[in-house]
Formats: C-alpha cells, sequence, structure tokens
C-alpha cells in the first residue's frame, strides 16, 4: 500500500461534506509536502508520516464535533439579585419623553452597529450595554402607561 | 494564517510554507489541521475561495476578507497593547 492509498482511506474518516469539499484539495497538498520534506531531506519519513496522520486524525475528530455541534450556543439567564439588571436612569434620563428615549435607542443601536463594522469591538459593546439600558426603562415606561390606562378604564 | 493572507491570495500549500516561515518554523500544520483551519475561516467569512484563471479543482486559492481583515486588524491591536503593558511592568520592576 502506497502514502496515497493510506492517506485516501484516512480521508474516509472526515464526514462526507467535509470530504467532497477538501480531500481534493487536501490531498494535493499532501502530494507537494511529501516530495518537499522526503525529497528536500527536511524531516524522515516516519516522521513526516506521524506528523500528517495525526493530524489528520485531530482534523477529523474536530470536523466531526463541528458537525454535531454546529454552533456555539450561549444560554443566559438574567439573575435578579445584580444590581445591573435593575439599572436607574440618571436625572436627565427620567426627564425625557417616551419618544425622546426611544430616539436615543435608535441612535445608540446604529451607533453600535458602525462600531462593529469598524471593527472596534470595545465601542460597540459599551453601546449595546448602553441601548439595553435604555430599552428596560423603555419597557417599564410602556408598563407603568398600560398599567395607568388600566386603572383609568 | 491571516497575516499570511494579508499579503495576497494563496493555496493551501503556499499557505502552509508561508505560515512554517512565518513563524521562523515554530508551527509546521499539517494538512488535516489546515484545512480544519480553513473551513472554520471560511464559515466565519474571515477568508474566501479566490478564483484564479489557472485554478484547478485541487489548488484552491483563498483571500481575506474585509471582516478578516478587520479581524486580524484588531488581533494586532490587542497583541500591542499587551506588549506595551507587559514592557511598562518590566520597567517599573526593574525601578
Amino acid at each position: 500500500m502506497d502514502l496515497t492509498t493510506f492517506y485516501r482511506i484516512l480521508l474516509l474518516l472526515y464526514p462526507k461534506d467535509f470530504r467532497q469539499e477538501f480531500s481534493g484539495e487536501m490531498l494535493e497538498v499532501f502530494h507537494q509536502t511529501a516530495r518537499e520534506r522526503i525529497v528536500h531531506r527536511k524531516a524522515t519519513t516516519v516522521q513526516f508520516l506521524l506528523h500528517e496522520h495525526f493530524g489528520l486524525l485531530r482534523g477529523a475528530t474536530e470536523a466531526w464535533k463541528c458537525k454535531i455541534i454546529p454552533k456555539r450556543v450561549f444560554l443566559v439567564i438574567p439573575i435578579p439579585i445584580f444590581g445591573n439588571y435593575f439599572p436607574r436612569p440618571t436625572a436627565e434620563e427620567a426627564a425625557l419623553s417616551v419618544a425622546e428615549l426611544q430616539q436615543r435607542h435608535d441612535e445608540g443601536k446604529a451607533r453600535m452597529t458602525q462600531a462593529a463594522a469598524n471593527g472596534d469591538f470595545v465601542a460597540a459593546y459599551r453601546h449595546e450595554c448602553e441601548i439595553g439600558r435604555l430599552l428596560i426603562f423603555l419597557r417599564r415606561r410602556n408598563r407603568s402607561t398600560k398599567r395607568g390606562a388600566t386603572g383609568a378604564a | 494564517m491571516l497575516a499570511s493572507l494579508a499579503q495576497e491570495p494563496r493555496h493551501g500549500y503556499a499557505l502552509l510554507t508561508d505560515v512554517e516561515k512565518l513563524s521562523e518554523g515554530r508551527v509546521c500544520l499539517s494538512t488535516g489541521t489546515l484545512y480544519g483551519a480553513i473551513r472554520r475561516l471560511l464559515e466565519d467569512g474571515w477568508i474566501e475561495r479566490y478564483e484564479q484563471e489557472d485554478t484547478s479543482r485541487d489548488k484552491q486559492a483563498y483571500r481575506l476578507t474585509k471582516t478578516g481583515r478587520r479581524a486580524l486588524e484588531s488581533e494586532l491591536v490587542r497583541l500591542r497593547h499587551l506588549e506595551q503593558s507587559a514592557t511598562m511592568r518590566l520597567r517599573q520592576k526593574e525601578l
């Protein structure tokens, strides 16, 4: 059994979609690397093969892991005992109307998108926190308006 | 890999050798590791396939996208900050 056949067999360890997409390229790169490493005596054949085949096994494990768990899922559970869950508006914010608060929220959202597009993720996070705060105030206002309307009715 | 692609589009083998050269021989990727990383970068939209006239099916070139360039730049900024704060701490210790 030659090196290429053995490499082809190991490629079968990868998920089908990965194989269809990359196996041809991988084989081509393997040939080129083998030629360069072994012919130019950069590494011994055993060293090279161990490195390549362990890499392949690790890559296959990783590819299956990505297939089974496609995306990272974060579950965020807000815990009310922390102060940030009950942010207080500043005096200026308390004096604003619902429409003005909504406008500030929309402006903050635009700034956040712009910062993320510029790659300034620290600023984007700061704007995100700010619009989160404004959203809480808006919800509180809406709730109290509804309560007032129900009471009046 | 991003730093390697920042200069020009490269195909798999060129990428492999350039990463080794950039890291002065410390990072020696196997084809399995290389294509695992290429797939992740493609999925995240940091790199894209680059169509060349003489590209055969088994010799696909990749290039950095705008998002990838920004990610590389922010990583460089982070490293620069780290280097600065480490240097400052070293100097404080010497004083």
